[in-house]
C-alpha cells in the first residue's frame, strides 16, 4: 500500500533530522566566551589564534553589534568578557545589571577622516565639511561611540554639526561601506576602521591637539567560569606580544 | 472535478497587442524585471574590480568559514522545512477542512508571524528564554541532554516561526482548491478520514504544498535579525545571512558579495523548482 | 430496507425537519423538489457525510445513524460526478478493492461484469478529464457499484447532460438497477426523469418531506401548491386539482 512507502521516507528523514541534531551543543564549557564588536574582528581573531596556541584554552567569540551583545549578555547571564567595540556600552552593561568585574584598556581608538581614494572633492580637513558640494556620513550620536564623539570633535573644530546635514549611522562600520560605496564623500571614523577599507579609501589625519581620543577595552564579567583563564586572556591582550598582533591588523596600541 | 486546471485554462495571449494597457503593464514589467537584474550587476560589476581578480573570489568563497556557513545554512533549513511540513500541512489542511468555533480568529492568529517584523521574533525568543521560566527550561534541557538554545536548535527555532505561517497560508490555499467532495466519496467507497487525506487531498494538492514549502525554505535560510539577536554569530552558528553580516561589518564587501551570489543561486534554484511545478504549465 | 425516522439537519441556511422515509429492497425512489430544499443534504446524512442533528438511520434493521461512511456500503455518486482527477478511469473504478488490499489487475477481472455493460472497457486507460458528460457519469456509477453496496444513491445524475443523453443514461440506470435488484435513490429536478426511472417518489419542499407515493398518485393528487408546482412545471401541462 501506498502509504508505508511515504511512512518509510518520513521515517527515514526523521532518523536522520535526529543525528544531525547533535549539532545542538553550545561552546565547549571550559571554552572562554568573548562577546565583541564585529569591527574589531581582525585583530582580535588575530589574537585569539596566538592565544589559543599559547595557553590551550579555546575562546568562542559571539561577533554583534555593540547593543546586541549588550542585550545577549544580559539575557544569558552569563559570558567570560565583554569587549564592544563602542566603550560606552561597558559601563552600560555594568550600570543595567553590574555584570563587570574589572575592565582594562588594550587600545587607542582615534577618529580620523575617511575619504575614497578616487575623491575629486580634495577633502583636508573637518573644515571641509561645511562645503555645500561635500555629503558627510556621522554616526548617529545616541547610537556609538564615534556618533557622540563627533558631535564634541566637530564643535572643537569650529564645525556645527546640526548645520551639516550630515547622513546619520547605526554604527561606525556602515560609515566605512558608505565611503567605500561613494554614497557620501566623507565620514569620521575610527582609525581601525579606515584600516579595514585601505584598499579603496583613505585616511586623513586630524591633529592632536583638535582631536578626541577613545578607547578599546575589555571588560571581565562577573559571570565568568574561568575567571583566571579570562584574566589571562586580557593580560595577553595588554602584553607587548598581543598589542604588536593588535598593532599589525589595525588598533593603534600607542598613545597618538 | 478538473479544478487542477483553474488558472491555466486561460494562458496568456500571444504578444501584446500595442494598446494603452498593454504597453503600460509590460512596460512596467520591464521595468521591474531590469532593476532587480541592475541590483545583481552592480554586485557583481563590484567583484570585478581592477584588484579583486576570480582566483581571490574563488579563495573567498572556499574559506573553511564560508564554506562552514554554507553548510549550516543548508543543514539548518533542510531542518527547518521538515518541521514546518510536518506542522502546516495538518494545520494548513485543518483550515481548509474544519469548521469550529474561532476559526476567523485563529485563522487571523497564523497570518501574525507573516506581518509582524522578524527581528520581534528575535527579540521575543531573546526575552523569553531570558526569564525564569525561560533559563529553567534552557537549563532543563542542557542537563538532560548536554544541548544549548545558542547552536542548531535555536536556528532552527528562528527559521522556523518565521517561516511556518507562510507555509501554513500556502497549504491552506492548496486545500481549499481541492473539492471537498473527492473526499467525501473517497469515505463512501471506504476510506478512513485519515485514508481519504493521504489519498486523495494530499495528492491532489501535492504541486501547491510543495511549492508552498520551497517557498518557505527560501524564507527560512535568508533568516537574519532574529538569528543575530537570539543566537548570536559564534562559529559553530555561523549561517549565511550572519556570515554576510560579519564580512561587512570588517569592511569586506567582496566576500559578503560572494556569499550573497551562492544565496542568490539557491533562491532561483528554488524559484526554478517552484515554477516547474506550476499545474497544467505550457509556457515558458 | 432503508428507514430514515425523524431526520432533521441544520447547516447554514439548509434546514432539514423531521425527515421520515421508507424505502423498499430493490426500490428505485426518486427525490424530487427545488434547489435549497435539502434533498442533497438528505442524502448526505444518510451516507454519513453529515450527522443529523435529530434522527435516526436504519438500514436492513441497523442502527446506522453514528456509523462512519467507510462502514455503511453505500454507493454515493454526488453532483458532477467526482471522479479522481489524479487516477486513470480504470483505477476509479478500483479503488474501493484497491483499499481492500487487492491488486489493480485483479479487481478490474473481478469488476468485468460491471464494466461490460456499461461500456466502459474501451475508456480504462483514459484521464478522467477526457470524458463527455455521459461517459463520466457511467464511470461514478461504476465506482460506486464496485463495493457492492446495499443502496445506490446518485444525486442529479443526468441533469449537466443533454436531452438525449439524458434519456439513454436514464434507461440504462433503470436496466442495470433491475439486474442488480439494488435500491437506489435518485434526485432529480425532472418530472420526465421521474417517469423513466422510479418506482415511487419523494417531494421535498423547503426542508420537509411533503409527499410520498407514485408518480401517478402524485400528479393527480399532489398535497399541496407547492407539489402541485413542481410537478406542473415539468411536464408542462395543466394539473386538475
Amino acid at each position: 500500500m501506498r502509504t508505508t512507502h511515504s511512512g518509510r521516507a518520513a521515517l527515514a528523514a526523521a532518523l536522520a533530522g535526529c543525528l544531525l541534531l547533535v549539532g545542538c551543543r553550545g561552546p565547549e564549557d571550559d571554552a572562554l566566551v568573548l562577546y565583541a564588536g564585529a569591527g574589531l574582528r581582525d585583530a582580535v581573531e588575530a589574537a585569539i589564534t596566538e592565544f589559543e596556541k599559547q595557553h590551550e584554552t579555546k575562546v568562542v567569540v559571539d561577533w554583534n553589534g555593540s547593543g546586541t551583545i549588550l542585550a545577549h549578555a544580559k539575557a544569558r547571564n552569563s559570558g567570560d568578557l565583554f569587549m564592544p567595540g563602542d566603550v560606552w556600552y561597558v559601563d552600560e552593561l555594568h550600570r543595567q545589571t553590574g555584570l563587570i568585574a574589572d575592565k582594562t584598556s588594550v587600545a587607542y581608538f582615534v577618529p580620523v577622516i575617511l575619504v575614497h581614494k578616487d575623491s575629486t572633492k580634495n577633502i583636508r580637513s573637518l573644515a571641509d565639511f561645511v562645503r555645500a558640494d561635500v555629503t558627510v556620513g556621522l554616526g548617529g550620536p545616541e547610537h556609538c561611540q564615534i556618533g557622540r564623539l563627533s558631535t564634541k570633535l566637530l564643535a572643537g573644530n569650529g564645525v556645527d554639526r546640526t548645520a551639516l546635514e550630515a547622513m546619520e549611522s547605526l554604527t561606525v562600520n556602515d560609515l566605512g561601506v558608505w565611503v567605500d560605496t561613494r554614497k557620501v564623500d566623507a565620514a569620521i571614523v575610527w582609525d581601525a576602521t579606515a584600516a579595514n577599507y585601505s584598499d579603496s579609501c583613505r585616511a586623513i589625519e586630524i591633529p592632536k591637539d583638535k582631536n578626541i581620543i577613545s578607547h578599546v577595552v575589555v571588560g571581565r564579567m562577573t559571570t565568568s567560569q574561568h575567571p583566571d583563564k579570562a584574566r589571562q586572556f586580557v593580560a595577553f591582550l595588554a602584553s607587548p606580544e598581543g598589542q604588536a598582533i593588535l598593532n599589525r591588523h589595525g588598533l593603534r596600541t600607542e598613545a597618538p | 472535478m478538473a479544478r487542477d486546471r483553474t488558472e491555466h485554462e486561460h494562458p496568456p495571449v500571444a504578444g501584446p497587442r500595442a494598446n494603452l494597457l498593454s504597453v503600460l503593464s509590460v512596460g512596467l514589467l520591464g521595468l521591474f524585471v531590469l532593476f532587480i537584474l541592475s541590483l545583481i550587476v552592480a554586485d557583481v560589476a563590484y567583484l570585478g574590480r581592477r584588484d579583486y581578480p576570480p582566483s581571490e573570489f574563488w579563495r573567498n568563497l572556499t574559506a573553511p568559514e564560508v564554506l562552514a556557513a554554507i553548510r549550516l545554512s543548508v543543514i539548518s533549513s533542510l531542518i527547518t522545512l521538515g518541521l514546518v511540513i510536518l506542522f502546516s500541512v495538518p494545520i494548513g489542511y485543518a483550515l481548509s477542512r474544519f469548521a469550529f468555533r474561532g476559526h476567523t480568529l485563529v485563522n487571523t492568529i497564523v497570518d501574525v508571524p507573516i506581518v509582524l517584523p522578524p527581528i520581534i521574533t528575535g527579540i521575543s525568543l531573546l526575552v523569553l528564554f531570558g526569564s525564569s521560566v525561560g533559563r529553567a527550561i534552557e537549563d532543563g534541557l542542557y542537563s538532560a541532554t548536554g544541548w544549548r538554545l545558542a547552536s542548531l536548535i535555536g536556528i532552527v527555532m528562528c527559521q522556523f516561526l518565521v517561516s511556518v505561517s507562510y507555509s501554513i497560508r500556502a497549504c491552506k490555499a492548496s486545500f481549499d482548491s481541492v473539492d471537498r467532495q473527492l473526499e467525501d466519496v473517497a469515505m463512501t467507497l471506504g476510506c478512513s478520514p485519515w485514508g481519504a487525506f493521504w489519498r486523495v487531498a494530499v495528492p491532489l494538492a501535492r504541486n501547491g504544498l510543495v511549492a508552498g514549502s520551497v517557498m518557505a525554505w527560501a524564507r527560512a535560510v535568508g533568516v537574519f535579525g532574529p538569528i543575530m539577536v537570539f543566537v548570536g554569530t559564534m562559529t559553530h552558528v555561523r549561517v549565511m545571512p550572519t556570515a554576510i553580516w560579519l564580512e561587512l561589518s570588517t569592511g569586506r564587501i567582496e566576500v559578503s558579495i560572494a556569499i550573497s551570489l551562492v544565496m542568490l543561486l539557491m533562491a532561483a534554484g528554488a524559484l526554478a523548482v517552484v515554477h516547474w511545478l506550476a499545474p497544467g504549465r505550457k509556457w515558458t | 430496507m432503508l428507514r430514515a425516522d425523524r431526520v432533521s439537519l441544520r447547516v447554514g441556511e439548509f434546514d432539514l425537519r423531521d425527515i421520515s422515509l421508507e424505502i423498499a429492497p430493490s426500490e428505485y425512489f426518486v427525490l424530487m423538489g427545488p434547489t435549497g430544499s435539502g434533498k442533497s443534504l438528505f442524502v448526505k446524512s444518510i451516507c454519513g457525510l453529515m450527522r443529523p442533528d435529530r434522527g435516526y438511520i436504519f438500514i436492513d434493521g441497523q442502527n446506522i445513524t453514528d456509523l462512519e461512511p467507510r462502514y455503511r456500503n453505500i454507493g454515493y455518486v454526488p453532483q458532477h460526478c467526482a471522479l479522481f482527477p489524479h487516477m486513470t478511469v480504470a483505477k476509479n473504478i478500483t479503488f474501493a478493492l484497491r483499499l481492500k488490499g487487492i491488486r489493480h489487475a485483479t479487481a478490474l477481472e473481478q469488476l468485468a461484469a460491471l464494466i461490460e455493460p456499461l461500456g466502459l472497457r474501451p475508456l480504462l486507460g483514459r484521464s478522467v478529464t477526457n470524458l463527455s458528460g455521459g461517459e463520466r457519469q457511467k464511470v461514478a456509477v461504476a465506482r460506486a457499484l464496485a463495493v457492492e453496496p446495499k443502496l445506490l444513491v446518485l444525486d442529479e445524475p443526468v441533469s449537466a447532460l443533454d436531452e438525449p443523453t439524458r434519456h439513454e443514461v436514464c434507461l440504462e440506470l433503470r436496466t442495470l438497477q433491475r439486474s442488480l435488484h439494488i435500491p437506489t435513490i435518485h434526485i432529480c429536478h425532472s418530472v420526465v426523469e421521474a417517469r423513466l426511472v422510479s418506482d415511487r417518489v419523494g417531494v421535498f419542499v423547503k426542508g420537509r418531506l411533503a409527499q410520498t407515493g407514485d408518480l401517478d398518485t402524485l400528479t393527480a393528487h399532489p398535497a399541496n401548491d407547492a407539489v402541485a408546482r413542481l410537478l406542473n412545471v415539468s411536464t408542462n401541462h395543466r394539473n386538475p386539482s
